[in-house]
């Protein structure tokens, strides 16, 4: 990804990349609790657990891999823009946003993992 | 930045110096008299009235909370009889949130970022000015329900079904619905002013890097406005087509769910809160760092946390119906999210306290408010985390612990930020320096009334007094609590009256205020107190976060005229736009002056609603006509259409002027406003699959799905208007005129082929929108859809028409560019809700 995508660490949009994939995450596995117990998911098994709770957390792993390697990836730019930013206040623009998106994919994989751990606690559709 | 050092030219003879200042001020002062202020747009007229309208209604709405406390001094008390008890209960909450909280922010917002971000004016100043009459007719039309037949009083939240026709007959809900919807109007068109004022106005030299944290603060509040407000808009025009015409969206008995309401409800709701201390935040960020005289610790950090609270306070939503029933799985996906937002909150509270900590704090009054914020603000946020845990919440759920909890956190953390920013930004407006006596009394009486109000709910609540009920039972024994928090709350008046008493003592009789009385490093106190109407002379160029502590001679340079734009040779008002990032020179705006047009748009908008709500349908349907004339008319009008391709910002500088710019601000405008329109839109299609979700038969009884025959005819016509728009750009793009007007004519034909196809396809198969859920929500979508479509038409005709006037080519592309963009963004939602209509009953 060329570093004017805008999706590359640099970017604003980039930055807020991680976050996003949260909220992604957030809004899905909440319908998809809603769907789950409407159709009766929780008493079907899959792999040993019920298909809902097993759905959930296979969820949650497909999510987690985009945030590490997004804040993987912004930990590399950052540390490029900050070994370069002396004289260069293009590099030294960047580098902020791409410390920003390293802490904000952090922040994403904790709240990703935080939200999703009731999931292997919880009867899925108990009231 | 090199550009920007290039143009230092020879600075101009006093003479010349002196004809450039008063043709400054000729260009952007308002006009005399009355006329002039109805018809300014100036973004300090503008935020100043905001802010002057915002707290008029805090003024009322603190009305409506003291014969609130004086009912509930006492059980059994009868100061309001329970239906006036309700009204009042649901106007104060209303009042406060969407006529006092947002658009004040707003109004500061609007004041002081250009100020602070070293430019002229807001990039789109009758959008602002338009937004402010929305809101404040929005305002009086909802108080004018005391005049005919009642206000509204189903509660701030208006759940249904007690806010339906059926229990809630007459125009109270009306009168709610319709009002805080057209006042509305102010807070989305305020977010696309705010983000276009960040992202491309900053002065030169300000890279992201160097943005003052108020100015993050502002960007992120304005996306989340974008996104959180467009589903409680959506969930009142349902409500009100429900109420008008009989939809059924919420009513179980014709397959609607009531608990659709709650959901888009607090999707606006919980961000609210946020979208409501954020700003705050950013007055908290910018006060600190000058009373503790020296630079941000964390500044990256508080970055973060503010990115971060953006995002998950919209995780949050649910934890305001924890007790409806929902899995519990569900509801602890939100008591986790709800302790998580913790965190970027701690971050920027322990950042502000370090920079306190490591500074030279200086204890003004701006600085005692802050503390009093500190102090109350925390114990809201720590009651806001027992809230989050489930079992605690039902407990208190509906208690006055809840009332206690909610005033500390907005009042902690708005209010109070809010008077230590209105007496930090004071001198500014008036030239005059606050007195501290009267204030740091005001204060007192505030901080102790606050507390001493809202301390005791904490126990009422636990205790069980309920909220929203007009008395409480004598047995739980909390009447004395009562008096006490009634009593207080008179001492927390008492303490507003005397703040209000201590400015107007101030704009009469303060001490003149020599400039940047804080000492202060960022850019709005560059300015000679009282600025003038254009802010600076020359636009400053910036190298730090706090440039007049680096460079103290950046004032003076930037009130004479030898800088940048200092030459108001076009006699136009001009703004400077620069790189999102970079903060590098790349355009000159030329943007609009004093005009009638915001002001009758929006009174065409007050006489249509009154239309409506009396149920005048056809007289509204036709008030459509001069608001489209009068929207035709400043769509033309709009900065400047005859603007040279290119303009001199100084001696040597030349820089594209905006119809020849890519990087527009009428392209980003146009960029956030489908952003918001896109979160309408899928708030739309949510409430469609949660209708589904809960539905026994999909489709709905009534309706079938048909042959797919016509709806396919349909989805062809529509995908071929967008891609003859596209053949249209290029075709500007090669300078060929010809193909630029026919590709939009023929884009226009093809979309009127999609609308009759598609409504036939439709009125074949569904019911009458009044028998069922599906039928409702369905033609729903159809129409929203239909009304861009239209809206795209008439996009085509006005790009046709510049280009038939010449003034689009292949240098000036932005209308061609919005128009084409108007399809692109109609075709995908089109496909989207073809998909959503055709193909989705089919699979379920």
């Amino acid at each position: 990804m060329s570093a004017l995508s805008p999706l590359a660490p640099g970017r604003l949009t980039g930055m807020a990349l991680p976050m996003a994939l949260w909220a992604l995450h957030f809004v899905v596995v909440y319908g998809l609790v809603g769907l789950g117990c409407e159709h009766g998911w929780q008493s079907r098994t899959l792999a040993g657990g019920n298909l809902l709770s097993v759905l959930l957390v296979a969820l949650t792993v497909l999510v987690l891999v985009p945030v590490v390697a997004l804040g993987l990836r912004a930990r590399r730019a950052w540390r490029r823009h900050a070994a370069n930013q002396a004289g260069d206040p293009r590099q030294r623009r960047h580098a902020l946003i791409a410390m920003a998106a390293t802490a904000l994919a952090i922040l994403a994989a904790i709240a990703i993992v935080f939200t999703a751990t009731p999931a292997l606690l919880l009867p899925p559709c108990a009231t | 930045m090199t550009e920007a050092n290039a143009a230092a030219p020879a600075p101009p003879d006093a003479a010349e110096q002196q004809r450039r200042l008063g043709a400054l001020q000729r260009i952007w002062a308002n006009g005399p008299g009355l006329v002039g202020q109805l018809t300014a747009v100036n973004h300090s007229t503008v935020g100043l009235r905001f802010i002057a309208t915002g707290f008029a209604f805090l003024a009322i709405g603190g009305m409506l909370s003291m014969f609130i406390r004086l009912q509930l001094a006492w059980f059994g008390n009868e100061v309001l009889d329970p239906d006036r008890y309700n009204q009042f209960v649901t106007m104060h909450g209303t009042t406060m949130m969407f006529l006092f909280a947002v658009p004040i922010l707003e109004g500061f917002a609007m004041y002081l970022l250009p100020k602070m971000l070293g430019t002229r004016d807001l990039p789109m100043p009758r959008l602002s000015a338009f937004g402010y009459w929305c809101y404040l007719f929005g305002g009086l039309f909802l108080y004018s329900s005391f005049l005919f037949g009642g206000a509204p009083d189903g509660g701030w939240f208006m759940y249904v079904p007690l806010t339906d026709a059926t229990y809630t007959p007459g125009i109270s809900a009306d009168f709610w619905l319709i009002g805080v919807t057209f006042a509305e109007i102010a807070a989305v068109t305020a977010a696309v002013e705010l983000v276009v004022t960040v992202l491309k106005t900053r002065a030169p030299g300000m890279s992201i890097q160097r943005m003052p944290l108020m100015a993050w603060a502002i960007l992120v509040t304005a996306f989340m406005i974008a996104f959180g407000f467009p589903p409680l808009i959506l969930a009142s025009i349902l409500l009100e087509i429900e109420r008008a015409f009989g939809f059924a969206f919420f009513e179980v008995a014709r397959g609607g769910d009531p608990l659709l309401w709650q959901h888009l409800f607090w999707l606006f709701g919980h961000p609210e809160v946020y979208i409501i201390f954020l700003p705050a935040a950013g007055m908290v960020s910018t006060l600190v760092v000058t009373f503790a005289r020296r630079t941000m610790v964390g500044y990256r950090w508080i970055v973060v946390a503010i990115v971060a609270t953006g995002f998950l306070s919209f995780g949050l939503w649910v934890h305001h119906m924890f007790a409806v029933g929902i899995p519990l799985l569900a509801l602890s996906f939100f008591s986790a999210a709800s302790m998580a937002v913790a965190i970027p909150m701690g971050v920027q509270l322990f950042a502000w306290i370090a920079t306190l900590w490591s500074g030279k704090p200086w204890l003004r009054l701006p600085m005692v408010w802050l503390m009093g914020f500190f102090f109350i603000f925390v114990l809201g946020g720590l009651t806001g985390v027992m809230l989050a845990l489930v079992p605690f919440d039902w407990q208190v759920h509906d208690t006055h612990f809840v009332v206690a909890h909610l005033h500390y956190v907005t009042i902690g953390g708005m209010l109070f930020p809010l008077f230590a920013g209105l007496y930090y930004w004071l001198p500014l407006v008036t030239g005059r320096q606050p007195g501290e006596s009267l204030g740091r009394t005001a204060f007192w009486l505030v901080f102790i009334g606050f507390n001493l109000t809202f301390l005791p709910m904490h126990l009422t609540g636990m205790l069980g007094m309920p909220r929203r009920a007009y008395t409480y039972d004598a047995a739980l024994g909390v009447e004395w609590l009562n008096l006490l928090s009634t009593a207080a709350g008179f001492v927390l008046t008492v303490g507003m009256m005397a703040v209000a008493v201590d400015v107007w003592l101030h704009f009469r009789h303060g001490r003149r205020s020599a400039a940047n009385p804080w000492q202060a490093g960022t850019l709005e106190w560059a300015l000679p107190l009282p600025p003038p109407p254009y802010n600076f002379a020359s636009i400053p160029v910036v190298d730090d976060r706090e440039p007049l502590w680096r460079d103290p001679g950046l004032a003076q340079a930037s009130a004479g005229t030898a800088g940048l734009l200092g030459d108001p040779a076009g006699g136009r008002r001009e703004l400077l736009g620069t790189g999102m990032i970079s903060g590098a020179p790349e355009q000159v705006i030329r943007i609009s002056g004093s005009t009638w047009l915001p002001l009758l748009a929006a009174a065409n908008i007050a006489v249509l609603l009154a239309c409506f709500i009396a149920k005048q349908y056809l007289l509204a349907a036709a008030l459509l006509v001069p608001l489209l004339a009068v929207f035709l008319r400043w769509a033309w009008t709009t900065g400047d259409r005859h603007a040279p391709l290119r303009i001199e910002a100084a001696p040597g500088v030349a820089l594209p002027s905006q119809a020849a710019c890519s990087q527009a601000p009428g392209w980003w405008g146009l960029v956030i406003s489908l952003l918001i329109d896109g979160s309408l839109f899928a708030s739309l299609v949510f409430a469609y699959f949660y209708l589904w979700l809960g539905a026994e038969v999909w489709p709905g009884p009534g309706s079938e799905t048909g042959a797919l025959a016509l709806p396919v005819l349909a989805l062809v016509l529509l995908v071929g208007a967008g891609l003859a728009a596209r053949l249209a750009l290029r075709g500007n793009d090669r300078d060929r005129p010809a193909q630029l007007r026919g590709g939009l004519l023929a884009a226009a034909a093809l979309g009127t082929g999609f609308l009759v196809a598609h409504g036939a396809a439709l009125a074949m198969v569904l019911a009458a929108p009044q028998q069922h859920a599906y039928a409702s929500v369905v033609w729903t979508l159809a129409g929203f859809h239909g009304v861009h479509v239209l809206v795209a038409l008439l996009g085509s005709g006005f790009a046709w028409l510049r280009s038939r006037h010449g003034l689009v080519d292949a240098q000036r592309r932005l209308d061609a560019r919005i128009a084409v963009a108007l399809w692109r963004y109609t075709v995908g939602q089109g496909v989207v809700a073809w998909l959503v209509i055709h193909l989705f009953p089919r699979l379920a």
